[in-house]
């Protein structure tokens, strides 16, 4: 297992959070573009980038769960992508501690700011991303809920 | 568009109603989906997708978790008169219709030329925009 502040290398996995309404089983891809995309407004904006947590820092990927109300984890499924491949993307993984949940990483490039300002740019991107996050080795857990 | 499609019976919602819809070149989405090959396939998901609209209309501020807003319910109904006016225009049906994180709803096709998505940002304020498969460049259209 590695320390946060352990360097992130290009083989690690990171993990994200994927709420049931943005999982679907019977069409492909499975994981919808707006998983990745960053959040403007609301409770918490992704004003440093979305965030992933590195998989290397963590016990068990559910961990990433933990910081959801109870009812609310059975709702999200679990995906998965290589820091190799964000990089291939022109995408950078910063460490961003959070005391809730060891790992926590943002992708500068995707940015609340940036995405309002270059969404048509950012979308291939999120695609991409969408795409590989939805191939069956890269989807760690299924929502439980609705799916 | 196929010639399935084609024959499929038209709701019979007005021609008013397909104007901003009609900016939208339809016939890309219909001749590139192929996943909804029998008309009452496309029925049937088109009246699950306004069912599942109309959940989404329930939605609370953060539903999921995450702190996303929900969509406006005036947005949601601009959403639902667009998915009935895709549906008279005989376009497939979409792959998916989610909410996004930031308040707005999100129509998507997967074509096997590329994807294609509507985010219905307000009631008055409408964008498509498409990625062409393996490109890199999105083309954007203002629907309203």
């Amino acid at each position: 297992m590695k320390a946060e502040h352990d360097p992130i290398t290009d083989d690690e996995w990171l993990l994200r959070r994927v709420h049931f309404q943005r999982f679907r089983t019977d069409r492909t891809p499975i994981i919808s573009r707006s998983a990745f995309e960053p959040r403007i407004q609301g409770r918490d904006p992704d004003t440093d980038g979305i965030s992933f947590y590195r998989a290397a820092c963590l016990n068990d990927p559910e961990e990433i769960l933990a910081m959801l109300e109870p009812q609310r984890r059975e709702e999200n499924g679990i995906v998965r992508l290589q820091v190799s491949f964000l990089k291939s993307l022109h995408l950078s993984v910063v460490s961003k501690p959070d005391a809730r949940v060891k790992g926590h990483v943002v992708i500068p490039e995707l940015n609340a700011q940036d995405y309002q300002v270059h969404k048509d740019r950012l979308l291939p991107v999120l695609l991409r991303m969408a795409e590989e996050a939805s191939k069956n080795e890269n989807i760690v857990r299924r929502p439980l809920r609705r799916c | 568009m196929s010639t399935v499609t084609a024959m499929r019976t038209k709701p019979a919602y007005g021609a008013a109603a397909f104007i901003e819809e009609s900016r939208f070149p339809l016939s890309d989405v219909g001749g590139g989906a192929s996943v909804w090959s029998d008309p009452e396939d496309q029925e049937q998901a088109w009246k699950r997708w306004i069912d599942e609209l109309l959940r989404m209309r329930l939605l609370q501020e953060d539903w999921d978790g995450e702190g996303s807003i929900a969509p406006h319910p005036s947005l949601v109904d601009r959403a639902i008169r667009l998915a009935r006016n895709l549906h008279a225009l005989d376009v497939p049906p979409p792959d998916r219709i989610v909410p996004g994180p930031n308040g707005t709803i999100y129509f998507e096709w997967f074509t096997p030329q590329g994807y294609w998505e509507i985010e219905v940002l307000s009631p008055n304020d409408i964008q498509a925009r498409r990625v062409l498969k393996g490109s890199d460049i999105c083309l954007t259209y203002q629907l309203s």
